[in-house]
C-alpha cells in the first residue's frame, strides 16, 4: 500500500512538471490572415528585451534556439536560406517580462515563486514593416515536488510552442 | 549509539556540501564537434567562466545554473553558437529528497552549481559564408540585448 502512495506522488509530480511546456493560446493584437499564413516563409528569429528586463545574452540565444527547432517541427520547410525570398519575414521575441521566480519558495507553497515569460511576438518584411503582432505569455506557479524541481528553462519549452503555433498553418 | 552518531556527521556533512557536489563535482567535460567541417575554435562560456576547444575535442566546463554558450569561429564559415541549458542533476534530485536535511542540500548544490548538468555532447552546426552580405553580418558587432 505505501509502495503505491509513493508511486501515486511521483506520478502526480510528472504530469504536473509537464504543465510547465503546455502550449498557451498566443494573443493576436494584429493577425496573420490565413493567405498570409499559407504563404509564409521564415529568414530568422531574433529576440531581444525592454530596458530593465533582467535577462542574459545567452537565454536570449536559448529562446531563440528552441523557437526556432518547435517552428522547425511544426512547419517543416517554413525557413528558407535565401533571404532574398520576396515574402520571407523575420519573426521577433521582445521580451516584457522574464521571471525566474524562486524554486523553495514554490516548494513551499503554490503560487508564491512562480516563473513567468511575457512577450511581444512580431512578423517583420524585408522593408521593416510589421505584418503581425502577437502577445504570448507563460507561467508556471505550482508547488510541491513538481514547483521546486520545475525551472524557467522547462517553461521556455511552453513558450517556444506557443511562439510556434502563431506562424502553423492550421489544417 | 556510537552508529547513531556517526550517521548524524555524515548527513551533516552531507547537507553542508550537498549530495550532488560531492558525488558528481562541479565540473562537467562537454564534447564540442562542428558539423560538417571540424577544425573550427570554438568558446564555451557561462557565468563561471570561457574555455577553448579546437574541434573535435573537449572542454571542462565549471557547472553553473546559467545557459551554457558554444560560439565557434572557422574561416570561410559563418560563426556558428549552439546554447545549452542547465538541467537539474539526478544526484542533486535525490539530495533534495534525503528527510530533514534535502533543502539544504538543494541550496548547497544550486550554490555551487554542481546541481545541474549540462549535456555531454554539443555539435555546432556552420554555414557556409558565400555571400558579400553573410560576411557583414558576421563581422558586425550586434546589440548585446539582440540575438538570432
Amino acid at each position: 500500500m505505501k509502495s503505491f502512495h509513493i508511486f501515486y506522488v511521483a506520478a502526480l509530480a510528472v504530469s504536473l512538471a509537464g504543465c510547465a511546456s503546455s502550449v498557451s493560446e498566443p494573443t493576436a493584437v494584429q493577425a496573420l490572415t490565413t493567405e498570409q499564413k499559407a504563404a509564409l516563409h521564415l529568414t530568422d528569429v531574433t529576440a531581444d528585451a525592454d530596458r530593465g528586463v533582467e535577462v542574459s545574452d545567452g537565454d536570449l540565444g536559448l529562446i531563440c534556439q528552441k523557437v526556432r527547432a518547435e517552428i522547425e517541427t511544426q512547419s517543416p520547410g517554413i525557413f528558407t536560406d535565401h533571404a532574398n525570398a520576396g515574402s520571407a519575414v523575420k519573426l521577433n521575441i521582445h521580451i516584457t517580462k522574464f521571471e525566474r521566480g524562486n524554486a523553495f519558495a514554490r516548494m513551499v507553497m503554490m503560487g508564491l515563486g512562480q516563473i513567468r515569460i511575457e512577450a511581444d511576438v512580431d512578423l517583420i518584411d524585408r522593408s521593416g514593416h510589421k505584418m503581425a503582432e502577437y502577445k504570448v505569455a507563460k507561467d508556471f506557479a505550482l508547488g510541491g515536488i513538481a514547483g521546486g524541481t520545475t525551472s524557467i528553462e522547462d517553461v521556455e519549452e511552453g513558450f517556444a510552442k506557443s511562439v510556434a503555433e502563431i506562424v502553423k498553418a492550421k489544417a | 549509539m556510537e552508529l547513531r552518531i556517526l550517521a548524524a556527521v555524515a548527513l551533516a556533512a552531507l547537507c553542508v556540501s550537498g549530495c550532488a557536489s560531492v558525488i558528481e563535482g562541479t565540473t562537467q567535460q562537454i564534447a564540442i564537434a562542428t558539423q560538417p567541417e571540424s577544425g573550427a575554435t570554438c568558446t564555451a562560456s557561462n557565468e563561471q567562466g570561457k574555455w577553448s576547444v579546437v574541434t573535435p575535442g573537449s572542454v571542462t566546463v565549471h557547472k553553473s545554473g546559467s545557459v551554457l554558450s558554444v560560439r565557434c569561429h572557422k574561416d570561410g564559415w559563418a560563426d556558428g553558437t549552439y546554447y545549452a541549458s542547465g538541467k537539474l542533476s539526478s544526484a542533486a534530485m535525490i539530495g533534495a529528497f534525503v528527510p530533514y536535511v534535502g533543502v539544504l542540500n538543494m541550496a548547497a548544490d544550486a550554490s555551487s552549481g554542481a546541481g545541474t548538468e549540462y549535456p555531454d555532447t554539443v555539435i555546432v552546426r556552420l554555414k557556409p559564408l558565400d555571400t558579400p552580405a553573410d560576411a557583414n553580418a558576421s563581422a558586425a558587432p550586434k546589440d548585446p540585448l539582440t540575438h538570432s
